[in-house]
């Protein structure tokens, strides 16, 4: 009873809230029959969604201190959903994730090697928390630091963190890394190189 | 006109040209802006028509030319506190303002998606009602001397001859948010770079659209809830002022009767303008144009040398003024450019037409009515009566996707003309809820929910209770995990029932969305293109359809009606689509679209070839040689060190 009394309260407190309305008296009965968990006033909104168009789309990725300056192209998933990464001189933007300057990860994915030629990324292994680089996207220069170097087993491979949309932004730079199964063709690990905005 | 009114007027001088107020009830005030001759040209007014409703903008109730060609533009005059007030009166946290900054910014994106700009945005300019943030003059300053308070927000490429645009607007925006930075010491880093990149004096280094600068800032404030949203005012609420006036003007042909308000008479020609172009045929306004009173009242408006009036001469001085500095700009830009700009005018006329989304039956009979203006005026005999259908009701608010975690339970009004209180859970959560609107989420905690719909009363209770008529309907929904629609609609028997349907929210295969059409209108069937896919859609089923991620084509069609969009579908979004309305009384869309439904690639493949073991076995090599070279090396050091010391020791 008292819970419900406070309710009634917190209803009229956030009606004057609001603003709108004169202060109502409540009757006893309506006290009774309020429900416990009020509401505010709801948000509303009309016709069709309007969503904003990010123009920065990456366009190159250059880190000095291992001479690599790639043209990045947007990339999507091949028909098992896998990173479509591009051959071995460029590098890949996931364009269904995040774009650099918004919130959540930048993925950019680029090969170790490729068809017997050293990839885009062949170095990546030697970037050390600290080392800058930056993204060319939209007319302007993006500054990212390295903030952690980490190579996963692909089986552990944190990826729905390092696809997230939300959260704060990060650039995620990934590869291949580990010992190379001859058979499958492939390396056992990824190696994730993740960066965060820094000032200009 | 009463002598707060004549403040009023004053109020707006120079920036945005001169603004009267030609109508004003105890809550209302429309004022009248008449711009610069030749930048605002056919272009611009009918740029300024187009964005009637757009959100968080002071609609423009008309724009055109009077009689004697001066361009004009009729918008409510807000009285809601300024941010420079609000932030005055109550201490807000660094986010809340960016957040009033953000919707800004998307206000702004959506103007300029209609070609209109700002040139000063600052924080006088920006309006609080309530939680409905507006941004007030959009589209009306075209260069010129900004307003005292506007100083340092305008961009410095902006000047009388170079009037404001996208990135100028930007400019402003980023000179704002310093402006509500100042005093705060926990700025994110990525704001303070928001602000330098914003404000860089070189237009082309600032980000490029308003809505970059939006999604910045979203960024910048993270998970920060935001409670502002972009205020919305219908034309319609000020459509019957118009008509009110007009009405009482029509007998006002003779100059007698003229005697209530130049002002009054000047708004009767607009008026008559805007009926004529939104009445094809039947109803007339020819009473009213055909005197030549209107144009004599819109020059005395601002030309005005009646000894009587001198009581009101201020204001219509300044605006005389104005308009020689309106001149003064012509003759700067030379009588030959003048042509030019006509003729750029009707070029540009047709690319907005590019710019604006998609053809959607409205605009389509905005055109009609446009080519029968000149008919109209000669034919029409009865008196003005506003035409409901003249009230864009297709017209976007700011509504944005909505993470699926936070869809929760959200209300669909889809019961054509009636305008309802809402109760939720036995608690009025929405006064005046407007056919064709969303409200939600209500709540996200699971449980079973009343939600019951009366019609609207102008002082509702506040407890579903003490409401003692009749509920239009009223009905019980669960709400589990997953984000429940309530849908108000009319059912083919015509009755008015409640439907809730849960979303089909599985996740979705990296790159591709979902489209879910519902047909809640009581037309048996509706026509729906999708992309390349055609269907009908039966009266109360829905249609499940995976899209890729990007932007698609929709529209549907009942009888002669047909409402057209494109919708930018992202990875892992999914649209709603509600078609409520009849094909008689005609079709409408609303939308509810959740994100977060996305799923990560299943792997990134990168490397095929094993060269990383060689450049490992490289790295060995490199050590095993530097330890064959060191070792010898080291050798003879130790000897020598070794010998030395027997030799001191000795």
């Amino acid at each position: 009873m008292k819970l419900q009394v406070k309710a009634a309260i917190r209803i009229v407190a956030g009606v004057l809230g609001s603003g709108s309305f004169l202060l109502a008296i409540i009757p006893e009965k309506a006290v009774i029959e309020a429900a416990a968990e009020p509401t505010d006033q709801l948000q509303t909104r009309k016709g069709f969604v309007q969503q904003f168009e990010n123009v920065n789309i990456p366009e190159s990725l250059n880190i000095n201190g291992l001479d690599i300056n790639a043209t990045i192209k947007p990339v999507g998933v091949d028909e098992n959903f896998a990173f479509e990464v591009p051959s071995a001189e460029f590098v890949g933007w996931y364009k269904f994730g995040s774009y650099p300057g918004s919130q959540g990860s930048t993925v950019l994915a680029a090969h170790v090697d490729y068809a017997g030629k050293e990839g885009v990324f062949f170095n990546l292994s030697d970037l050390l928390p600290g080392d800058p680089l930056t993204v060319e996207a939209g007319n302007k220069i993006l500054r990212y630091e390295v903030t952690s170097v980490t190579s996963y087993d692909k089986e552990s491979l944190p990826i729905d963190d390092l696809f997230t949309k939300n959260g704060p932004e990060t650039l995620q730079l990934i590869t291949c890394d580990g010992d190379f199964d001859q058979q499958m063709r492939s390396y056992k690990n990824n190696l994730v190189v993740t960066a965060r905005p820094i000032a200009i | 006109m009463t002598k707060g009114e004549s403040t009023e007027a004053e109020r707006a001088k120079s920036w945005f040209g001169l603004t009267q107020i030609v109508l004003s009830d105890s809550d209302r005030k429309l004022g009248v802006t008449i711009g610069p001759v030749g930048t605002w040209d056919k272009a611009h007014v009918e740029r300024l028509n187009k964005a009637s409703e757009l959100a968080g903008i002071n609609p423009v109730i008309d724009s055109d030319f009077t009689t004697d060609e001066k361009p004009y533009a009729a918008i409510p005059i807000l009285s809601y506190p300024n941010l420079t007030s609000v932030f005055k009166k109550k201490k807000l946290d660094w986010k809340e303002k960016a957040s009033i900054v953000e919707v800004c910014a998307r206000i702004l994106d959506g103007a300029h998606k209609k070609g209109l700009f700002h040139g000063a945005v600052c924080p006088e300019q920006v309006l609080i009602d309530n939680k409905e943030v507006f941004v007030d003059g959009i589209g009306m300053g075209l260069g010129g001397t900004a307003p005292e308070s506007a100083k340092g927000f305008v961009a410095p490429e902006v000047t009388p001859n170079s009037p404001a645009n996208e990135t100028s607007d930007v400019y402003s925006l980023g000179k704002l948010l310093e402006a509500i930075s100042e005093g705060h010491t926990d700025i994110p880093r990525s704001a303070k770079r928001l602000i330098t990149w914003s404000t860089s004096e070189n237009p082309e280094a600032r980000p490029p659209t308003a809505l970059e600068f939006a999604s910045v800032i979203r960024g910048c404030i993270g998970e920060h809830k935001s409670k502002y949203q972009a205020g919305y005012i219908a034309i319609s609420e000020y459509q019957d002022l118009i008509q009110v006036s007009a009405k009482k003007l029509t007998p006002a042909s003779d100059k007698e009767s003229t005697k209530s308000d130049t002002n009054d008479i000047s708004f009767a020609d607009l008026k008559a303008r805007q009926e004529a172009r939104r009445k094809p045929s039947k109803k007339t306004v020819k009473g009213i144009m055909t005197d030549e009173t209107p144009a004599e009242a819109a020059s005395s408006l601002i030309f005005s040398n009646d000894e009587e009036k001198s009581n009101r001469l201020l204001p219509i001085l300044v605006g005389a003024a104005l308009l020689l500095i309106g001149a003064f700009w012509l003759t700067t830009l030379g009588g030959d450019e003048k042509d030019d700009s006509l003729a750029q005018g009707s070029e540009s006329s047709d690319t907005s037409e590019d710019v604006s989304s998609p053809v959607t039956e409205d605009s389509d009979s905005e055109d009609d009515i446009d080519s029968k203006d000149q008919e109209s005026r000669e034919s029409s005999d009865d008196t003005i009566e506003l035409n409901p259908k003249s009230v864009n009701q297709n017209n976007l608010l700011v509504s944005t996707p909505i993470d699926v975690s936070k869809a929760g339970l959200q209300v669909v009004h889809g019961i054509p003309g009636v305008k309802a209180d809402l109760y939720f859970d036995k608690a009025l959560s929405v006064k005046g809820f407007e056919s064709g609107t969303i409200a939600g989420p209500a709540t996200t905690k699971p449980g079973n929910y009343n939600v019951s719909l009366y019609e609207a009363a102008d002082n509702p209770s506040v407890i579903e209770a003490d409401r003692s008529d009749q509920p239009i309907l009223t009905g019980k929904v669960k709400l589990g995990e997953e984000p429940v629609s309530v849908v108000a609609f009319i059912d083919s028997s015509g009755n008015p029932t409640i439907d809730s349907s849960t979303s089909v929210v599985t996740d979705l295969e990296p790159g591709y969305g979902r489209v879910i059409i519902h047909n809640y209108s009581t037309a048996k069937s509706v026509d729906v293109s999708l992309g390349n896919k055609s269907f009908t859609l039966n009266n109360g089923s829905n249609s499940v359809n995976k899209v890729n991620a990007s932007e698609i084509s929709f529209k549907v069609g009942s009888g002669d009606e047909s409402i057209a969009q494109s919708l930018n579908i992202k990875d892992g979004q999914l649209s709603n689509l509600y078609i409520y309305g009849s094909s008689e009384d005609g079709i409408e869309v609303s939308e509810i679209r959740l994100s977060g439904l996305e799923s990560s690639p299943s792997s990134v493949p990168s490397g095929n070839s094993g060269l990383l073991e060689e450049k490992d076995d490289n790295n060995s090599l490199i050590a095993l040689f530097s330890m064959l070279l060191v070792l010898p090396v080291a050798g003879i050091a130790l000897r020598k060190i070794y010998r030395d010391r027997n030799e001191t020791a000795s």
